[in-house]
């Protein structure tokens, strides 16, 4: 397929007729109570952004009730204990409930639409990931109200957050209810990821790409790789809390700057991660109101990759005043400087096409926002060169500088975008417009509301007023410059309400026009419940703007896939690249396991936080119960056949193999594992660095004899050998092999063979986790270890029943395909594992 | 057209980790680049304790030779951006990819040298283990 347009379209018309009417039937979103079993995009998309945004709403009204004691000196309105737990809880909900999640969702709500697919590939594992979401983010906020909410800070930095000093089960909300909000951002990420490499209609390469496509594949790839480490950190901070193993605690070994690094290893990327979709929506807003085309659509491009890649190396520059090196800290220096460059490529890329506009730019509701955000942006990035700056920031540290500095990056960089996105797309999911009168007003009290709040705070920061203060002795002067803050804020919080009354009015399914902005990109073609009636056939970024009457013949089935064809649901996958068409992916339809799975995996980690081990243990076995339901139905296998999709292109509706969209979404998985394996061995040589003297053999007990590391290796390679032999043994179709199961189980067995020879050996020695951070370094690795053990022994048993069951077979075998996958990961990140355990301190000694 | 779309599709799995490697090899260099230089400095910093000046100096020279290293690997591949494409099996049939994809890979390797040589410029300025204050 090349640019030449299509002479020919792909379908005839009219289409048969009950055509429409059984895609209707098949994508019908469920009724009544039964709503909570939907799985379309475009219902739990609008879930899951309504949620994101309801707790916008709660933790700005934190803020509201924060910036009210702070408006004078000495204020007591609210207690110091209340306070902490408010700011802790306010920063938390902002980064982890609202901000990422408000973005997944609009991925999750947007990219069919604009890739003009019928849903995203694992439309179940979204669910999962939203009510995981939405529960596990209730509970969590609710904490607040009953004196059980943390205190430490968005950031829970050790020491403080250890046993001794934060007593109580506050924080381990925060660390059991977060680590577990953040396994479902990792679950969405997978989803977008493969979708937007793998649903993409025909013809849209990765150069005709929305923007916005492009910049949720960099945010889901940046989850990816920045969210382990602070899951890994989660994970060693709550093992220390309730077990004592000393990853943090300095007498036994430990370091509680090794948090700062997992934590912001995550938490700077996060910011991107948060920024770039926002970026993402103003490069579809900014053409669409300029009527021209994106100026510098590779530069854009450029810099996403960039900042993606840059923001894993800035770090450090939350820690510049902890006692590191001065040529470290450079180095972090000159990359948080260089970071600007990319950022700054974007920002001339808007106000270009803004100025290249063929007609003057339409100065709307969204316009303004855009407009605002340009401004707040660009000033939060000027004080961000400036914190990056080291001396400035040995001065700033920690004073409500940097306070101002964050706010104008991230509500200027993802709330004004955001706003913009409810005004310009509303139309698209509701077919209503917001007010445009009164989205002036919104505007306008938000934009001099947050400069009123936020600018003053540069000042206070530079007379010294420190960051999270209760409250301040009014002879210091800081007095009137926050009472100015208090008053913006208000101001702020009545734009947002009058924003929400504007929205409780409007948005309802209503009759107007289909694209009232009159924009380029896909999202705008005419649709319903299975997103467009027939999916098109690609020529250029703008297909709207570029080929005549593409929403008519849309509309009328002239493109491929115009019905269901399987009889069921279903969406076109093509080619990662160059989206060529290479087989149809069979969908599940509406259903309750992804919710209950949900409901008892969040109660599993919520109980557990509480104490309650067997409820908790007994909620975890249903919700591993509930996915094993959901995943029988899956992998349907090839008995569909292929199908005609139009232009004489016949697709078969089964895939295995490097091109099956699940083998995708393993590989993802497996680099998601990876990089916590890395941050776990960053955590390991770190420690050792920091406290050589707790290391075997000196400080420790001897390490084991080195024929139980060769056992476990050897037990290791077994196992793969044994499941290699079993994938050449699978049967044809019909037939089942007594091989299989029986090859799967040794495998099975040898790998939690070399899990107990692993632990046997350093339990023999005398080596206790909790005597050492070394010690609790090396249990680490087998808790790791058999976390993923544990994950093969399921999935491995799971594949044996669908093989007994007569469900697996030598091609209908993707169910086997993927356990292999994770099964290899495992022995080749556990044959790492038993290196670095067994063999670094062999090596330094 | 199935079996040319089967064909094409065949070699385009094959290249599309190809692509993917070619587009992000520049930034890939600048992570490595930040790996190697702030890993065994930061590390050989915390253990040097005695001959603190020798080991400062040595470290000063990793970092420089590191820097000069991936200098020339990001200059390399900038020169050479055709024939690396060629290597990882990039697919240059389509036109507008292919123009698309070296556009990318090209700026990027400039902001990445740029990187590069900003960090590691630093080793010429300041101590390698001192702290600033």
């Amino acid at each position: 397929m090349s640019d030449s347009p299509v002479v020919e379209l792909p379908n005839p018309t009219p289409r048969p007729a009950g055509e429409l009417e059984q895609l209707k039937r098949i994508w019908a979103t469920p009724k009544g109570w039964r709503i909570f079993s939907a799985v379309n995009n475009t219902v739990i998309g609008v879930i899951y952004l309504g949620v994101a945004f309801l707790f916008f709403l709660m933790a700005g009204v934190l803020a509201l009730l924060m910036r009210t004691q702070l408006a004078t000196g000495g204020n007591e309105f609210i207690s110091q204990q209340l306070y902490n737990q408010m700011f802790t809880v306010h920063g938390t909900t902002m980064m982890f409930l609202f901000a990422v999640p408000a973005m997944e969702a609009l991925g999750v709500m947007l990219l069919p639409q604009m890739l003009a697919a019928r849903d995203l590939p694992f439309p179940r594992l979204s669910a999962f990931a939203i009510w995981a979401y939405v529960i596990g983010g209730l509970v969590f906020f609710s904490t607040i109200f009953y004196d059980l909410a943390p205190a430490g800070g968005w950031f829970m930095y050790p020491p403080l957050t250890l046993k001794e000093y934060s007593p109580g089960d506050n924080a381990d909300f925060w660390l059991l209810g977060i680590g577990f909000i953040e396994i479902s951002a990792i679950a969405g990420a997978i989803e977008i990821v493969v979708g937007v490499l793998r649903t993409r209609p025909p013809g849209m390469s990765l150069a005709r790409m929305p923007i916005f496509a492009w910049t949720m594949l960099i945010f889901a790839a940046m989850i990816m790789f920045a969210f382990p480490a602070v899951i890994l950190a989660t994970m060693m901070l709550e093992i220390e809390r309730s077990f004592g193993w000393p990853f943090f605690t300095a007498s036994l070994g430990g370091d509680a700057l090794l948090w700062q690094h997992l934590f912001w290893f995550f938490g700077h990327p996060e910011v991107y991660i948060i920024f770039l979709p926002a970026a993402g929506l103003v490069s579809m807003i900014v053409p669409t109101m300029a009527r021209t085309p994106l100026v510098g659509y590779h530069l854009i491009v450029v810099a996403l990759i960039a900042t993606g890649f840059f923001s894993f190396g800035l770090w450090v520059h939350h820690m510049f005043t902890t006692g590191i090196p001065g040529l470290s800290l450079a180095f972090f220096s000159a990359a948080s400087m260089a970071v600007a460059i990319p950022s700054g490529i974007q920002v001339f890329s808007w106000i270009a096409t803004i100025a290249a506009g063929r007609e003057r730019f339409r100065l709307t509701t969204p316009s303004l926002f855009i407009l605002g955000f340009l401004f707040i942006f660009t000033l939060g990035g000027l004080t961000g060169v400036m914190v990056a700056m080291v001396p400035f920031d040995f001065q700033v540290h920690d004073t409500y500088f940097v306070v101002a500095h964050f706010h104008y990056v991230l509500v200027g960089g993802m709330v004004f975008p955001l706003f913009a996105t409810f005004y310009y797309w509303l139309p698209m999911v509701s077919r209503n417009m917001l007010s445009e009168r009164l989205g002036r007003w919104v505007f306008w009290l938000m934009f001099i509301g947050f400069n009123v709040t936020f600018f003053p705070m540069h000042i206070t920061g530079l007379q010294g007023m420190p960051r999270r203060v209760w409250t301040y002795p009014s002879e210091l002067g800081w007095d009137s410059l926050n009472l100015l803050s208090t008053i913006g804020s208000y101001i702020l919080a009545v734009g947002v309400l009058l924003f929400v009354i504007d929205l409780v009015r409007c948005f309802r399914p209503g009759n107007g026009p289909e694209n009232p902005w009159g924009a380029g990109t896909l999202e705008w073609l005419p649709n319903d419940v299975y997103s467009t009636r027939s999916i098109p056939y690609v020529t250029s970024r703008e297909p709207l703007w570029d080929q005549q009457n593409l929403a008519e013949e849309v509309r009328a089935g002239a493109h491929f896939l115009p019905g269901a064809p399987t009889g069921g649901r279903e969406t076109i996958v093509t080619s990662p690249v160059e989206a060529r068409p290479e087989y149809v992916i069979q969908m599940p339809g509406a259903g309750w396991t992804p919710l209950f799975a949900a409901v008892f995996t969040a109660a599993f980690f919520l109980l557990l936080t509480v104490k309650l081990v067997v409820v908790a243990l007994i909620c975890g076995a249903l919700a591993i119960l509930f996915c094993v339901v959901w995943a029988w139905g899956l992998d349907p296998g090839p008995s569909k056949g292929d199908i005609d999709i139009g232009a004489g292109i016949r697709l078969p509706t089964y895939m295995t193999g490097s091109s099956s969209h699940s083998w995708w979404a393993m590989v993802v998985l497996m680099f998601v594992a990876g990089s916590l394996f890395f941050s776990y061995v960053f955590s390991y040589l770190f420690l050792w660095t920091v406290s050589p003297e707790v290391w075997a053999p000196t400080g420790a007990p001897p390490l084991p004899s080195i024929q139980l590391p060769f056992t476990s290796a050897l037990l290791l390679i077994l196992g793969s050998t044994c499941l290699v032999g079993a994938g050449r043994c699978l049967p044809r179709p019909g037939n089942r092999s007594w091989r299989v199961p029986l090859l799967m189980t040794v495998a099975l067995s040898a790998l939690l063979g070399a899990l107990a020879v692993e632990l046997a050996g350093h339990i023999s020695t005398g080596l206790s986790p909790s005597a050492s951070s070394y010690g609790a370094m090396v249990y680490m690795a087998a808790v790791l270890f058999g976390q993923l053990a544990a994950a093969v022994l399921i999935m491995g048993l799971f594949t044996i029943a669908r093989h007994v069951a007569g469900r697996l077979d030598c091609e209908r075998r993707v169910t086997f395909d993927n356990t292999a996958l994770l099964f290899h990961y495992t022995v080749a990140q556990s044959l790492i594992g038993l290196l670095l355990v067994h063999g670094f301190p062999r090596m330094t000694t | 057209m199935t079996d040319a779309s089967n064909s094409d599709g065949r070699r385009e799995r094959s290249s599309v980790a190809g692509t993917i490697l070619f587009l992000l090899a520049a930034p890939i260099l600048w992570s490595l680049h930040l790996l190697l230089i702030y890993g065994p400095q930061s590390s050989l910093c915390a253990f040097a304790t005695a001959e603190f000046g020798y080991v400062s100096a040595k470290i000063s020279w990793i970092v420089i030779g590191v820097t000069f290293v991936v200098l020339a690997l990001l200059s390399t591949l900038f020169l050479r951006m055709h024939q690396v494409a060629a290597l990882l099996r990039v697919r240059t049939g389509e036109l507008l990819e292919a123009e698309f994809a070296i556009s990318v890979a090209r700026y990027l390797t400039v902001l990445s040298l740029l990187g590069v040589a900003w960090a590691g410029a630093t080793a010429l300025l300041l101590d390698a283990c001192s702290q600033l204050r």
